[in-house]
């Protein structure tokens, strides 16, 4: 009884001694920020006058702000970008786990993407989407199909972000890679003796085995998701006709170009607990899914 | 019905036939190899079509990057623009920035989140899960709306318009990412390694620090390639906590050829095309060294 | 119920746990940087801040104006932070919220309107008159972008009309007449709605002959150009007082109508979805006869080892019944009101803004013309003008200053961004898709900006 006590005591101290560094950085760094945020989302301030204290009045402005539902709806079917780069992700890490020649040359390849700055990249697919001189449209036309007019469009502009940030996926990738690495060789040694095909070491052995890593990058790519700003902002504005008003975006022009940063910072922590109730959810759900070896 | 069975029967002698030749190890073998190949081949092409314009871009005499029909090739190639395109602006000095911020954060994540990430995943304690959850918290409020607040907090500390508040930070773990990652790659570990070490009168950070961190070895250099494309990228931090022209990082610069209501295409895409290159010459070490990849059995034969 | 509480004291205690603890975690020394701005007060050196949005090449150039300002104003130095359209918008409102604009900023229609509001720019009425004549003020353009409730604001630092650029390579091998010639005839046969129509009828064609529109008379423009075009048929976003609505007038109406029907009566122009988020990109293909562009931004083309293939010039929007208007707008440089150093600040501004900071540039290699738009009339008749654009139609272009009309041509309303570029484009757009008729997108807009006006007053 007295060991275990002695096992419980240790394991506090050197558990909080472990995540010290996290929570002097948390209490000195983000802390402040947080609740920052959070006291000017109780005032009305355009950032030089006096902030005025209104209470809950900027959320209780949100429930009869259109745009307000309009963005939460776009960003939501934004998500379906989750599953798509969650599947491809893995699918291309399997891929590049191969031993074959040049492999190391096609991972930098698929890994490009990530890289490149979101500057040009953003242009760069401003000119891809363009519905007549960009090269998608111009390769469709050439193969005898009118191709839709993308980013102008508001059916396709938010599918063309999805395809855009499928084009990205060589993060993911690199995270099932490092995870894929892991799996020891003697599983699949054992399953090859018991006369296990490729599915089934996949199913059974494979699948399991990341299940850590996918969790990670699901719940990464909904946090992300909910976030997405960057695109809308250079590429479309919101447009056309809000179909791409993404939630951070519309927070933005609040906060930034119409000067309603309590407002603003409202939106930000409704967003906030939307994105902690999506986490907590998957989080609970994981435990029937994630396999760990240790914790 | 005499038809429809002879059709069966043949379609059956077919799928034997295939059954036959797929049991032969070095055929099947062969064949996974020749779909992957052409599944990378086909990916990669889709991936470089964008990459392929980028360079064609960088290579056009301003004025002329739209002329239709696309023109993939440019006569003359404008090799001038990369020259121009980094000397236009002072990049080198914005060079040198960015390595510095980038070297010391890298350094920081990698130590702290490791630290934080294994005390997470390998230590039972009360509070633990709740903790865990507030690390996760912190990445799910939007950026825009603590910049200011951070701003005000690296003023008074007084390290505005110097590189504190983008280095500081990250030597305290407070990138959630980072510990998320590693916690999940320490949790992949047996636990039977932690007992074991234990009997041998290994402490814990011993386990850490011998034992664990260099089975995760995949995990850090993940790390340190997602934190370095990080700073090298990052334009927001460096934008709220610099002022000073020279103090500017190579990705805030990259932005200066995109004005209101204008772009410098051709310059654009050769200094993305600069700043890209050390990024794939890190990214072709770090695979090679940190995630060589497994050989699945069933593949190799 | 609302209770008031000083900002500063409310951001200070918001920071203020967090700071502690920073010095407690991390022993850095904290400098209690307690002035508003600049460096150390030493009597002999004032620094002056100095920031505005620009792209590459205006970093030399204001550094370059620093100091050719220093050589006649010594002891006080001017640091200039340039930083690119978007950066620029999102860096400024932080500093102003963070106590720390700089000295003196370059403020766009709204960012001028918001900053106003906030109560974050110095009025200047007192220093201009303390110059007395040799400002020459009334050699200034836009006074009116400067102006709240009779006050001056801020002096120009660039200056832009929205024009049409067309493709006089296209026009001359159709063997027809260029728009700019037009525009200075007057009657049924100048410049106007109709000719428009009827050229872009000839110059609408399908090239390879396969059914589908290759090359377009008209490649539409933003909102600036739809606000002239809304002007020019009479109509108006505000009544005088800035109360009500009316954009949804029979005479704005019209203007909308005429913009839908280059799209869906006639087809000379491809429908907005065509022509999203193009940067510039269909004009330059050489498949579109004109579209919209700036006089300060565009003419960048010219620069040298910049080049078009094919020729081109500006025209005004069309004329429509109530004559030619045109978007044009200042970026005012403005003084931060927490600036200690308001005169030397001022000085700065005089000079930044004048012909002689124009011409003094030109002499050593700067050229304004390719970025800034002159901030005096005087400019146009200066070789630091002329010689840098002389390729183009320099008349022309300053018939855009002349008919930006009224003046301010962004309205003084509440949100002003926000009206033109976020419910005017975008119910435009709806228009112009076909999705309602002019009058429905009209009204539709009304109803939105009524609910902003409602909401600010």
């Amino acid at each position: 009884m007295l060991g275990k006590s002695r096992l419980y005591w240790k394991n506090v101290f050197e558990g909080y001694a472990f995540i010290s560094l996290w929570i002097v950085g948390f209490v000195v760094f983000t802390a402040g920020a947080l609740f920052g945020s959070f006291s000017i989302s109780l005032t009305k301030w355009n950032i030089v006058g006096t902030p005025e204290f209104i209470g809950l009045g900027n959320y209780q402005k949100m429930f009869e702000d259109e745009f307000f539902w309009k963005s939460l709806q776009v960003t939501i079917l934004f998500l379906f970008n989750v599953p798509l780069n969650l599947a491809l992700g893995l699918f291309l890490a399997m891929l590049l786990n191969q031993k074959i020649r040049m492999i190391g040359f096609f991972r930098t390849l698929f890994y490009l993407p990530s890289v490149t700055a979101g500057v040009a990249v953003s242009l760069l697919w401003m000119w891809i989407f363009n519905p007549r001189f960009g090269v998608i449209n111009v390769l469709l036309k050439n193969i005898g199909i009118s191709g839709p007019a993308w980013l102008g469009s508001e059916t396709w502009a938010l599918p063309a972000l999805i395809i855009m940030s499928v084009w990205g996926v060589g993060g993911g990738m690199l995270i099932y890679l490092g995870a894929l690495q892991g799996i020891p060789t003697a599983f699949y040694e054992a399953a090859t003796l018991d006369g296990a095909n490729a599915l089934q070491k996949f199913r059974r052995i494979t699948v399991p085995m990341i299940t850590p890593v996918l969790l990670l990058n699901l719940i990464m790519g909904v946090i992300g998701s909910f976030q997405v700003f960057t695109q809308a902002f250079v590429m479309t504005k919101g447009g056309p006709n809000y179909a791409t008003l993404f939630y951070v975006l519309y927070l933005y022009q609040n906060a930034f170009q119409w000067f309603n940063m309590g407002y603003a910072s409202a939106l930000a922590w409704v967003l906030f607990l939307v994105i902690l109730a999506f986490t907590f959810l998957i989080l609970r759900t994981s435990s029937s899914w994630v396999y760990y070896e240790g914790g | 019905m005499a038809q429809q069975s002879l059709e069966q029967r043949r379609e059956q002698a077919i799928v034997t036939d295939f059954a036959g030749f797929w049991q032969s190890r070095h055929r099947q073998d062969q064949v996974l190899r020749a779909v992957v190949y052409l599944l990378l081949v086909v990916g990669a092409i889709g991936v470089m079509l964008p990459f392929f314009w980028m360079i064609s871009t960088s290579l056009k005499r301003p004025g002329t990057e739209f002329t239709f029909p696309i023109e993939w090739i440019p006569v003359p190639p404008r090799f001038g623009n990369y020259q121009t395109a980094w000397t236009i602006l002072p990049f080198n000095l914005w060079l040198f920035n960015t390595v510095r911020i980038t070297g010391l954060s890298i350094l920081g994540h990698i130590v702290s989140c490791a630290i934080v990430g294994f005390g997470f995943a390998r230590i039972r304690f009360p509070g633990r899960d709740a903790i865990f959850l507030l690390v996760l918290a912190t990445m799910m409020l939007p950026y825009p709306s603590v910049i200011v607040p951070l701003f005000i907090l690296f003023k008074e500390l007084g390290w505005i318009d110097t590189i504190l508040p983008l280095v500081v930070p990250t030597f305290f773990a407070t990138s959630a990412f980072y510990i998320f990652l590693l916690r999940q790659f320490f949790m992949t570990l047996p636990l039977e390694l932690d007992d074991a070490a234990r009997v041998d009168g290994c402490s814990t950070f011993g386990i850490f620090y011998r034992i664990c961190v260099p089975l995760i070895k995949p995990a850090l250099g993940i790390i340190l390639v997602f934190s370095f494309m990080h700073h090298w990228n990052d334009f927001l931090g460096p934008l709220i906590f610099l002022s000073d022209l020279d103090k500017y990082t190579l990705a805030l610069g990259l932005r200066f050829f995109q004005g209101q209501y204008r772009v410098e295409w051709t310059l654009l895409m050769a200094a993305s095309l600069i700043i890209l290159s050390p990024c794939i010459i890190l990214f072709f070490i770090a695979q090679k060294h940190y995630i060589q990849g497994i050989v699945i059995t069933g593949v190799k034969g | 119920m609302s209770t008031q509480m000083s900002r500063r004291s409310m951001l200070k205690w918001m920071a203020a746990g967090s700071a502690t603890a920073a010095l407690a975690a991390c022993a850095v020394p904290a400098a209690t940087d307690s002035g508003g701005s600049g460096e150390m007060a030493d009597m002999e050196d004032i620094t002056i801040g100095w920031a505005r949005h620009g792209s590459e090449s205006d970093v030399p150039t204001e550094t370059g104006l620093a100091e050719l300002f220093k050589a006649t104003h010594p002891g006080v130095s001017v640091e200039p932070l340039v930083l690119p359209w978007d950066d620029y918008n999102t860096k400024i409102p932080v500093m102003v919220a963070g106590g720390t604009a700089p000295d003196t900023f370059g403020c766009h229609p709204a960012l001028m309107a918001e900053t106003h509001t906030a109560g974050g720019s110095t009025p200047l009425t007192d220093f201009i008159d303390a110059y007395g004549a040799d400002l020459n003020y009334d050699d200034v353009v836009y006074h009116g972008d400067a102006l709240f409730d009779g006050v001056v604001f801020g002096l120009p630092q660039k200056s832009c009309t929205h024009q049409l650029r067309y493709n006089k390579t296209l026009l001359q091998e159709a063997g027809m007449p260029l728009p700019g010639d037009l525009y200075w005839e007057q009657g049924a046969d100048g410049w106007n709605w109709n000719t428009f129509i009827e050229m872009g009828k000839e110059l609408t064609k399908d090239l390879d002959g396969d059914g589908e529109t290759d090359q377009y008379f008209y490649g539409g423009s933003g909102g600036t150009n739809q606000l002239a075009t809304i002007r020019s048929a009479g109509g108006e976003v505000f009544d005088e007082a800035i109360s009500t609505c009316i954009i949804n007038s029979a005479e704005a109406v019209e203007g909308i109508k005429f913009m839908a029907d280059l799209v869906l009566e006639h087809k000379i122009q491809p429908p907005p979805e065509m022509q999203a988020s193009e940067l510039g990109i269909n004009f330059n293909t050489g498949k579109i006869v004109m579209a919209g562009g700036t006089t300060c931004d565009s003419v960048r083309d010219l620069r040298e080892g910049y080049e078009l293939p094919f020729e081109w010039d500006f025209v005004l929007v069309p004329a429509g019944n109530a004559g030619f208007r045109c978007w044009g707008d200042t970026d005012q440089i403005v003084i931060s009101s927490s600036s200690e150093y308001a005169q030397e600040a001022f000085d700065w501004t005089v000079y930044r803004s004048s012909l002689q900071a124009w011409e003094e540039g030109y002499d050593s290699g700067i050229k304004l013309a390719f970025s800034d738009g002159p901030t005096r009339y005087s400019i146009f008749e200066s070789k630091a003008y002329t010689e840098p654009l002389g390729a183009l139609d320099i008349p022309m272009i300053r018939e855009g200053y002349i008919n930006t009309i009224p003046n301010p041509f962004v309205p003084r309303s509440p949100q002003p961004y926000r009206v033109l570029f976020t419910v005017m484009t975008t119910e435009v757009d709806n228009a112009l898709r076909g999705v309602k008729t002019a009058q429905e997108a009209a009204d539709d807009m009304c109803a939105q900006i009524e609910e902003i006006l409602a909401e600010n007053a």
